[in-house]
């Protein structure tokens, strides 16, 4: 993979090339999701990532807790049943505290749930060399095209450094180009 | 402040998790509080508050955990770009990959969100289910409604007075004034101050309770209590939870940082005193009067309790060395909520100067 990417100083400029990116897809043939943005901290607020806003975790949190809570009475249930204790006429399987063994991995489910797909929705924990750059912990945002046609590598770092990027960088997994461009790792 | 208060919760509870192990006495056999059927084809009672503290107690630190640890991922993806040689590549592993994709921001966000919605009610019941390790046992001044609520108080009271100091002692020794201000210390004052009141108001109602009912049993727990060999204990108790703080954070010129950091000192003296005084004078006074005795701690027991304290202050030590107290992206994104503002209000009068200027023309 090559990439080519701008850093840029602040939210506006950063926009302003994403905006320009965006709008020059056609004409470079990049594909809309080659598009990469980086920074420190989230840009919400700032207009950044809307497409990413749709997520199906809140609704998996309350589905993982119905499940924890099944598993609770299963797992109480069984064991009442599994070993009776002498209850003088009162029910072997006891409501009260199976709803505090439910209630407790009803929180569990919903907690286990959303750290699963906190995992898998971002891809974490990924190790691979992938496109990054140490500024973006220094302030700086990372804008950028990660699935480069080196035809139009000169245009896009022209519109980058356009739009007001400070640095304009490449990036490339393959060995052979470690030479020939300024390589980030 | 959120990372401050966490990491207490944390060890705290990986602390007090031993605790049953300790008490085992036979420690090599801990896993028999697993609840699984033993070889002899036993399974665990679930019926007793003991199973519901494993399951209340697994729950709330794998919840705390992930409620420290989440946020922590950026913060070390920081530390990772910095740091240099066997430190960049321990943090490197911590870190996780972590890019700052919005894609990553974004479910970041809505796990935290997830996780703080969650853990409010887990923080309640699993203080509720300790309450009720006491309150179900019939033992005098145990067996009572109000220990659920009087428990969870008590544990945000004393919470709070751990946080304070906790905050003081970070930023004095990390510098970090201009981060943790005396209006944080403020404010939290504030907060314990209600707490000191509500923490009064449910020794009150709990000890109102037992004299109006006089029954023998309760009553003998009480006096040596109120007035027996455990009065000074009970009064030093008071002092240090209500008569000391209260005026101290009840005014405001007192209310600084030394003020609100030596109320929670003796707070949290007199929050130990607290649990002391609920575990140890019930038990000498049991309901039957054979079964009564007199308790002193031995050797052990002390240099536990010593082992205890010198354990969390070390576990916080550690992880103020090699953990950013405080999170440094939440912190950005709240500096930048100023500028924002401005932004918004600029936005605002910009627009209400084109409306007033289209005004006179269409009037016209």
């Amino acid at each position: 993979m090559i990439a080519i990417y701008g850093l840029f100083p602040d939210a506006n400029s950063a926009r302003r090339a994403l905006t320009a990116l965006r709008a020059a897809c056609s004409r470079f043939h990049l594909n809309p999701k080659a598009i990469v943005i980086m920074s420190s901290e989230p840009l919400e607020e700032e207009g950044f990532g809307w497409e990413e806003e749709r997520t199906l975790m809140p609704w998996l949190a309350p589905l993982g807790a119905l499940v924890g809570a099944g598993v609770g009475y299963a797992l109480s249930a069984f064991t009442q049943r599994s070993y009776p204790l002498p209850t003088g006429g009162m029910p072997i399987v006891a409501m009260w505290p199976t709803g505090i063994i439910m209630y407790e991995l009803m929180m569990l489910g919903a907690i286990l749930t959303t750290i699963v797909a906190f995992v898998i929705a971002t891809g974490l924990p990924n190790y691979k060399k992938r496109l990054y750059d140490p500024e973006v912990t220094n302030g700086k945002i990372l804008v950028g095209v990660s699935e480069l046609d080196s035809a139009c590598r000169a245009e896009l770092e022209q519109l980058l450094y356009q739009d007001g990027a400070e640095q304009v960088k490449e990036f490339s997994t393959y060995r052979k180009y470690k030479n020939r461009f300024q390589v980030t790792t | 402040m959120t990372r401050c208060a966490e990491a207490i919760t944390v060890f705290a509870l990986a602390i007090g998790a031993q605790y049953p192990i300790i008490h085992l006495g036979r420690s090599w056999l801990f896993f028999w509080l697993i609840p699984y059927p033993s070889e002899r084809g036993i399974w665990p009672n679930f019926r007793s508050p003991l199973v519901w503290d494993f399951f209340a107690i697994s729950t709330y630190l794998t919840g705390s955990l992930t409620f420290l640890l989440l946020p922590i991922i950026p913060d070390w993806a920081m530390v990772r770009d910095r740091a240099t040689g066997l430190r960049k590549r321990i943090y490197t592993v911590l870190a996780l990959g972590w890019r700052g994709t919005p894609r990553e921001w974004h479910r970041l966000e809505v796990a935290m969100r997830i996780m703080a919605v969650t853990i409010l009610p887990v923080a309640v019941s699993v203080h509720t289910i300790v309450s009720w390790d006491f309150a179900m046992a019939p033992v005098p001044m145990w067996h009572s409604t109000v220990f659920g609520p009087y428990f969870v108080a008590g544990a945000i009271f004393s919470g709070i007075a751990a946080l304070i100091i906790a905050m003081a002692l970070v930023r004095k020794a990390l510098h970090l004034e201009e981060y943790l201000k005396p209006l944080h210390f403020d404010n939290l004052g504030k907060l314990l101050l209600v707490m000191s009141l509500l923490w009064i108001y449910f020794i009150f109602a709990e000890r109102l309770t037992v004299w109006y009912g006089n029954q023998p049993a309760e009553m003998a727990a009480f006096w040596s209590i109120q007035r027996g060999k455990f009065a000074v204990l009970f009064w030093t108790m008071i002092c240090c939870n209500f008569l000391i703080p209260f005026p101290i954070l009840a005014i405001k010129k007192l209310r600084t940082i030394a003020g609100t950091v030596i109320a929670s000192s003796t707070i949290v003296v007199g929050m130990w005193l607290e649990r002391f005084l609920i575990v140890v004078p019930p038990l000498e006074h049991k309901y039957l009067p054979y079964d009564w005795g007199s308790y002193r701690p031995t050797w052990v027991e002390i240099t536990i309790t010593v082992g205890t304290f010198m354990g969390m202050i070390l576990l916080y030590v550690l992880f103020a060395k090699f953990v950013p107290i405080i999170s440094i992206w939440e912190l950005k994104g709240g500096q930048h909520a100023k500028p924002i503002a401005e932004q918004a209000n600029a936005t605002v009068n910009l627009a209400a100067q084109r409306l007033d200027s289209t005004l006179p023309s269409t009037s016209s």
